[in-house]
């Protein structure tokens, strides 16, 4: 009979587990999702009781092996560069110095060259070395992948058929495939039979059969007559998000759901064990934490987590957490302009887990009308950018995507400009500025107001136009600064802004523009003014910076491309 | 009770064309100037006082000026961010006379 091919529930916890099947198939047996519905849908059997416990030990001895000791090797690696680099730096030095010292001091110089180069040269040999390592380990673990791929097929016709009898005729074909494999305890979980003690691999793949075919029976018989308890009820002990019994003795009277209930919400055939065991698939290890990428929809979330491996093992590592994961998120929603799974991303994130408790976790979401901006190029292009504040750099569609307000981030950036008598970068502010006015002239309308309801269909069009009147003014007031004396005007202006002052702001202002002969000019700001500043309560100050940048200059940088006035 | 913004467009409006094209340009900026002051100290006297003094001396016969005080007379005396954005209004509205 057919399976039912993968679809996520709704439910994200329960999707992360079919996500992390679902990586961990591929990893293992190098199926794509394309492949691996496909095989479900032939043979869902072997697929969920063959292939998958095959698998899960696999990871859990031979690959978690060898990231283990890639893990002891790299840091290795990076040290002895390091101080091959301060060799090099000292040899260079030496060689600098004999060039120029005279005859008597040469022969001193070039035994000490000698000296260094030969400990460059070792250090050398202990890079190549290392390197070989990992290279050596990587191509066992391809060896034994590929070893498990070629018997597999064989191995999971011959479980299925022989599974009644406890695996007695097939033991021997087991421990020929898995019978080296030393099993390592994964974070996730805590006593767990198969950890507790670590059992034998071919004993281990029974436990897991019978624990995916939820026959109690057969697993009472393998735990020696203890009743099952986790494999009937999930906790803790098989997933840290999941409640401990130990920790909420209430919990009979809160009635968890059982293995066979959450059965019932999967796809047919799928065994709930499935989602436990390779829940923890579904995360990755980006700088300092384990995180997911959930939409709730199965082949975007795919998509998107992909790439984002494929981001993480291309990046040299130190690049910023939240950057690498938004920029392969958005390029994957931009590329197949997914709207709908923008608008329902989360990202699940957690520190580390330690004694079985999860550490820094966190849910971030992103609200409608944050992707419906997200979502169009222009303003896309210009948040995109990396922006120097003083101290620091921010990376601005970061903060806009954390929800944090622009224009404070804008503020500082223009007053960074101002007292390194720099240019700030012109289209990048005026774009933020915009947004900025424009999610605040939404303000804050309840949980089920009309911005959650609505889609903001014109929040992209009105932020240009926002920014087409800012640019405008911005770039009418650059024309009069010398005119009115701008650069003696940055100062109050931006001295009323800090204090939230409409009237000292709009005063120093019109001041300055009574002394200015060019009657249109004043006229093209005084009618902003009007409009932007004066009857508009909730974001004249992003108005009013705009004509700040103005007078600070600047409207032609790097990250502007041409177009200063556009749209 | 808030000042509506088609009240201010409509103050504005009729400041342009009570007192855009009063007097000299010198005379203008100088009653401009005496009007930031005001609405800068933020006083609504002042600023009554100087902008009633000009409309009398120049627009008293203009219909539009007695369309203007009677706007003017039914948002003040108003509270300081109303008074403010009632007096912008009218210095706008001055300042953009010249324009047409």
């Amino acid at each position: 009979m057919g399976g039912e091919e993968l679809r996520f529930t709704g439910n994200w916890f329960i999707d992360a587990g079919i996500l992390g099947f679902v990586n961990l198939m591929e990893e293992v047996y190098g199926w794509d999702l394309d492949e691996l519905q496909r095989r479900i849908k032939e043979e869902p059997k072997k697929v969920y009781y063959g292939y998958f416990p095959l698998a899960y030990l696999f990871y859990h001895s031979v690959y978690h092996q060898y990231i283990k000791d890639v893990q002891t090797l790299t840091p290795k690696i990076s040290e002895t560069k390091k101080k091959l680099r301060e060799v090099e730096t000292s040899l260079r030095l030496l060689e600098k110095e004999l060039s120029k010292s005279p005859g008597k001091e040469e022969r001193k110089l070039k035994k000490k060259i000698e000296k260094v180069e030969k400990k460059a040269e070792t250090l050398r040999a202990e890079i190549e070395e290392l390197s070989k390592k990992i290279e050596e380990r990587k191509r066992s673990l391809e060896e034994e992948k590929k070893k498990l791929r070629d018997s597999s097929n064989v191995l999971v016709e011959r479980i299925i058929k022989n599974a009644g009898d406890n695996f007695v005729s097939v033991k021997k074909d087991l421990v020929e495939v898995i019978g080296d494999y030393k099993l390592q305890i994964p974070k996730d979980h805590r006593n767990f039979f198969l950890y507790n003690p670590k059992k034998e691999p071919v004993f281990a793949f029974q436990y897991l059969y019978w624990l995916l075919k939820m026959d109690y029976r057969r697993l009472m018989e393998i735990k020696s007559g203890k009743p099952p308890t986790y494999e009937l009820i999930p906790d803790s002990t098989i997933n840290p998000f999941l409640y401990s019994p130990v920790e909420f003795p209430n919990v009979s009277y809160t009635k968890p759901l059982t293995t066979s209930q959450i059965s019932e919400m999967l796809p047919a055939g799928m065994p709930a064990y499935v989602i436990f065991l390779s829940f923890f698939n579904a995360f990755q290890w980006i700088s300092d934490s384990y995180i997911m990428v959930y939409t709730p929809e199965l082949n975007g979330c795919y998509a998107i987590n992909k790439r984002l491996k494929i981001h993480i093992q291309s990046s040299k590592s130190n690049e910023r957490l939240f950057k690498l994961t938004w920029s392969a998120i958005i390029d994957e929603i931009v590329e197949t302009k997914a709207r709908f799974s923008l608008e329902n991303l989360y990202i699940v994130e957690f520190e580390n887990i330690e004694n079985q408790k999860l550490k820094g976790v966190e849910y971030i979401g992103i609200p409608k009308l944050h992707a419906s901006i997200i979502l169009d190029d222009k303003i896309r292009d210009a948040l995109n950018t990396s922006l120097p504040t003083g101290n620091s750099n921010i990376w601005l569609l970061g903060e806009f995507i954390k929800q944090k307000p622009l224009y404070p981030l804008i503020s500082k950036h223009i007053w960074n400009a101002v007292r390194k008598n720099s240019s700030p970068k012109w289209r990048t502010s005026l774009y933020a500025l915009a947004v900025d006015a424009k999610l605040r002239s939404e303000g804050n309308s309840g949980l089920f107001g009309r911005a959650f309801l609505d889609r903001p269909e014109r929040a992209a069009v009105e932020v240009k136009d926002f920014h087409r009147n800012m640019n405008g003014v911005a770039m009418t007031i650059k024309e009069l600064s010398p005119e009115i004396g701008g650069k003696n005007l940055i100062h109050p202006l931006f001295s009323a802004l800090r204090r939230h002052n409409r009237n000292a702001f709009v005063n120093t202002l019109l001041k300055a523009l009574l002394q200015s002969k060019s009657k249109d000019k004043v006229a093209i700001i005084n009618s902003y003014l009007f409009r932007r500043v004066l009857n508009n309560d909730s974001s004249w100050e992003d108005f009013a910076l705009a004509l700040v940048i103005g007078l600070v200059g600047g409207g032609g940088d790097a990250s502007s491309g041409q177009d200063i006035v556009e749209d | 009770m808030q000042v509506q913004d088609r009240t201010l467009w409509k103050i504005k409006s009729l400041s342009r064309e009570v007192l855009g094209g009063a007097g000299s340009e010198n005379y203008r900026q100088k009653l401009v100037f005496d009007l930031l002051n005001a609405v800068k100290a933020n006083d609504q006297n002042r600023f009554l006082w100087v902008l009633l003094r000009a409309i009398n001396a120049h627009s008293k016969d203009n219909p539009k000026a007695r369309e203007l005080s009677s706007a003017l007379m039914e948002v003040f005396p108003s509270s300081e961010s109303d008074f403010e954005k009632v007096a912008y209004s009218v210095i706008l509205g001055i300042m953009a006379g010249g324009e047409s």
